[in-house]
């Protein structure tokens, strides 16, 4: 009876534990994947044209369409 | 791009406008729906859709274009709040932008509580003590704008009151939170829920400060900002300087940007949701804002006909009033519906005192918000102080401080809105709308609305205090914001030459309160004849003989100042106006107390009292003996001010899961300053952004937000900036292409999918 008690208790904690870990990881996952996309090139439905963004140390955007006088000259890696 | 940092805040900035809430919080926020819907933001947002030209609707088709191409793409990857309150935003459309910018509006122009406020204080003190009560004017105030060409100074003119419709108004109408509704809602006809509006707990506050949606009679909501020519810098050159001051919140209220086309190169902070550079700078002109606090919103009690409740009376006749049904989806519960009836002079807010209050307000008036837009969409653009000033002819409100600074030297100040003039009265309480004797007969013309060219002083600042000399012709408003902070400021910039930026952040993180350290002096005067008797209020005045007048986070003086400020205001006005005093707020209430005890104004001693330092004296016993639950000790080393106000940024969701809010929220931090310090600190707000702006070199000019950039809790920009923030200090608004390159460290290219093709102007979704 004891032993039956025991096995169940460490059934529970093993679940428990799955639960909290299966939680923590799917909270983890779920605010990784919203994260903003600061460095990529990808294209989008629903842009007219080409739209470059350059961002400081602080998230500071700079939005640079093409052929603009601004930042002309810098070259996207 | 707005939309990956802050899509959530966007949505729900627009529900607040539009007064959807409640679909995605249920009852908790019906509050906030009604009173929107009520004064008809959706319908207001609409009709400034339809009004907006071609060209200037552009920007928002290709903003919503944007952010619906962010939501159609991150449809299984939305920020984390989406999936924990289980919805899907619905796309982005046009006018959602308008009602963001409705919403500001609202923060810095909601005054019409205030009207009820004085009615009240009228109906119990009578119009003698109410002056007393309410000054509109303080020998510190600093006055900015010149007089209109051409004006002649006049005596300063009495105000007419209408005759008194409500004998002793409800005090509970005092009592309403910051974006709530009068009780009178929750009785209004055909209503189908007989209470319906249960306490919001903090969620209400939580969200309106999120939403930029609180109230100006907030103590400490405010802003300063100021400009000083280059004959008092070390570049030669003007610096320009702002700091908003906003209910604090996660995210931060503000989202800065950098927007560049041709023709356009403009930078500063944004509201999520609007694509317009709200304050900061150009290649040519830099701009800042503060609230200027006019009287733009004036109540009307109605006559309806008891027997058609739909019909009002106007100059003898009756007229029909328009009707609006509204149904408001409310998670978990059945839709609540209601109806709007809406006069001539506005919607029906409150039934206060059995009265039908109706709100006429700029901000709702044909074409406000189109020229609105319209006006901060050409700021951006100016290049000189003609365009800027041309800019600001079309701007309708909320009337802002504009101060103005060039690259050629020019430093400017113009206060702009819609500002009414009536036939009689001026607003101040709410006036008989059965007749045409209290209407706006029009406003007040641009070139007389407040400003300033190059002054000799080469200094211009403004903080919310009055603004105009007492002969100034025209009639703005009666309940200006307290005058220290602006005072503050003009002493520190009269006693400086040479100033560089720095030098304007350490203004912006000024703790010297004038306030306390006057209240100091007058309790060291008093001490002399009226020594105090408890030992913990001697030791109190002991701590004041030596005290600096700055309120640091350790200062045991201003803890004293505060709780005998706020025992005084108690103990004089108690007998007079009740037990609760909570539901009055007015910025002037400490020059109230120094007119008071200047003047020796007896009227005001309370009974017992044989002089009003003996007042003195037992406020500052009865303030002291508040302290130890304040600071939750008796021990004297606990009486540390930056402990009374902490600072803590809620999530509107960790007031609902708890947990999340360890995770969500940032603080809680003891603070320095106080509520009229240049650094204005309350628990729940302060600074939402500061800026200083260097004419002579832009690229040295210095921004930062409260928290950070991103609303998404696990981004680095999540709270990157909050520690320079409290700390006081700044980071580059780079603008020049070198400089944009040198602190480049992500870049991003999105490219158009022809394989989708694009929304397109004819494509975009417009208030679905």
């Amino acid at each position: 009876m004891r032993q039956t008690i025991k096995r169940l208790l460490i059934s529970l904690l093993i679940l428990l534990l799955l639960i909290i870990v299966g939680g923590g990881g799917w909270l983890y996952w779920r605010v990784r994947a919203s994260l903003p996309q600061l460095e990529e090139r990808f294209k989008l439905p629903g842009y007219q044209r080409q739209l470059r963004s350059y961002a400081t140390r602080t998230a500071f955007l700079t939005f640079v369409p093409p052929r603009s006088r601004t930042c002309s000259s810098r070259k996207v890696t | 791009m707005t939309a990956q940092d802050r899509l959530w805040q966007m949505d729900l900035s627009r529900r607040l406008a539009e007064g959807e809430l409640s679909e995605v919080f249920g009852e908790r926020t019906l509050r906030l729906d009604l009173e929107n819907r009520t004064l008809g933001f959706r319908q207001v947002s609409q009709r400034t859709l339809a009004e907006l030209s071609p060209e200037a609707r552009a920007p928002l088709t290709a903003y919503a274009n944007g952010v619906n191409a962010f939501i159609a793409s991150h449809r299984d990857r939305l920020p984390l709040e989406f999936r924990l309150l289980n919805y899907q935003p619905r796309p982005w459309g046009e006018s959602d932008s308008l009602g963001v910018a409705l919403n500001l509006v609202k923060t810095l122009n909601t005054t019409w509580r205030t009207d009820l406020m004085r009615e009240r204080i009228r109906a119990k003190l009578g119009p003698d003590l109410s002056a007393d009560l309410l000054p509109d004017n303080s020998p510190l105030d600093e006055p900015v704008a010149e007089l209109p060409p051409g004006s002649k100074v006049s005596p300063k003119k009495k105000p007419v009151y209408p005759p008194p419709t409500c004998g002793d108004l409800d005090p509970s109408v005092l009592h309403e939170p910051v974006a709530g509704l009068p009780p009178g809602y929750a009785v209004m006809p055909q209503r189908k829920h007989a209470n319906p509006l249960p306490g919001l707990g903090d969620l209400d506050s939580t969200l309106a400060a999120l939403l930029s949606s609180g109230d100006e009679s907030n103590p400490g909501l405010g802003s300063n900002n100021w400009v000083v020519s280059g004959a008092h810098t070390q570049s030669g050159k003007p610096l320009l300087a702002n700091d908003p001051h906003l209910d604090h919140s996660v995210p931060s209220v503000w989202y800065m940007i950098h927007l560049t086309a041709p023709g356009l190169n403009v930078i500063g902070v944004s509201l999520p949701g609007l694509p317009l550079v709200i304050i900061g700078h150009n290649e040519k002109i830099a701009w800042g804002m503060t609230n200027t606090g006019p009287d733009v919103q004036d109540l009307y009690s109605e006559s309806f006909d008891s027997g058609a409740p739909n019909r009002y009376l106007h100059n003898g006749a009756w007229v029909d009033a328009e009707v609006r049904d509204e149904v408001v989806k409310v998670r978990g519960k059945r839709d609540y519906r209601f109806t709007v009836k809406v006069t001539r002079h506005g919607p029906i807010v409150s039934e206060s005192c059995g009265r039908d209050l109706a709100l006429r307000w700029t901000a709702l008036e044909p074409h406000a918000l189109s020229a609105l837009f319209n006006a901060v969409s050409k700021i951006g653009l100016a290049q000189n102080w003609e365009l800027f000033t041309a800019a600001l002819r079309d701007y309708t409100g909320p009337m802002q401080n504009f101060v103005y600074a060039d690259r050629d030297g020019n430093i400017g100040y113009y206060a702009a809105a819609w500002v009414p003039i009536r036939k009689q009265g001026i607003g101040a309480v709410p006036a008989p709308g059965s007749t045409d004797d209290y209407d706006w007969t029009g406003y007040i013309p641009f070139e007389d609305l407040p400003h300033s060219y190059n002054p000799s002083s080469g200094i211009i600042a403004t903080a919310n205090g009055r603004v105009v000399p007492d002969d100034y012709p025209y009639f703005i408003t009666s309940h200006w914001e307290s005058p220290f902070r602006t005072a503050r400021i003009f002493q520190l910039l009269r006693a400086g030459k040479a100033f560089t930026i720095d030098d304007m952040l350490r203004i912006q993180t000024d703790i010297v309160t004038l306030e306390d350290s006057w209240l100091a002096g007058q309790l060291l005067k008093a001490d002399f004849h009226h020594h105090p008797q408890d030992p913990e209020a001697q030791y109190a005045v002991s701590l004041l003989r030596h005290w600096d007048g700055e309120a640091r986070m350790d200062s045991a003086a201003t803890l004293v100042c505060e709780v005998t400020r706020q025992a005084l205001l108690e103990r004089i006005l108690k007998p007079r106006l009740g037990d609760d005093l909570s539901g009055y707020h007015w910025g002037m209430s400490t020059t109230f107390l120094e007119n008071v005890l200047a003047n020796n104004w007896t009227r005001w001693l309370p009974r017992g009292d044989s002089s009003l330092e003996e007042t003195l004296i037992k406020s500052l016993e009865e303030g002291v003996k508040q302290i130890p639950s304040r600071v939750g000790s008796r021990s004297h080393d606990a009486w540390k001010w930056g402990n009374t106000i902490p600072l803590t940024f809620y999530h509107p969701l960790g007031q609902g899961f708890p947990l999340l809010g360890r995770l969500l929220d940032v603080g809680a931090f003891p603070q320095a300053g106080t509520a009229t310090t240049v650094k204005a600190t309350t628990s729940r707000h302060g600074p939402s952004m500061r800026m200083v702006v260097d004419l002579s070199t832009l690229d040295h000019s210095v921004q930062n937000i409260t928290l950070g950039e991103s609303g998404q809790v696990s981004s680095p920009y999540y709270q990157d900036q909050f520690d320079a923030w409290y700390n006081g200090r700044s980071f580059p608004m780079s603008f020049s292409d070198a400089a944009v390159e040198q602190a480049t460290v992500h870049r991003l290219v999105l490219r158009p999918d022809k394989k989708f093709g694009g929304w397109g102007a004819g494509g975009v979704i417009v208030n679905p």
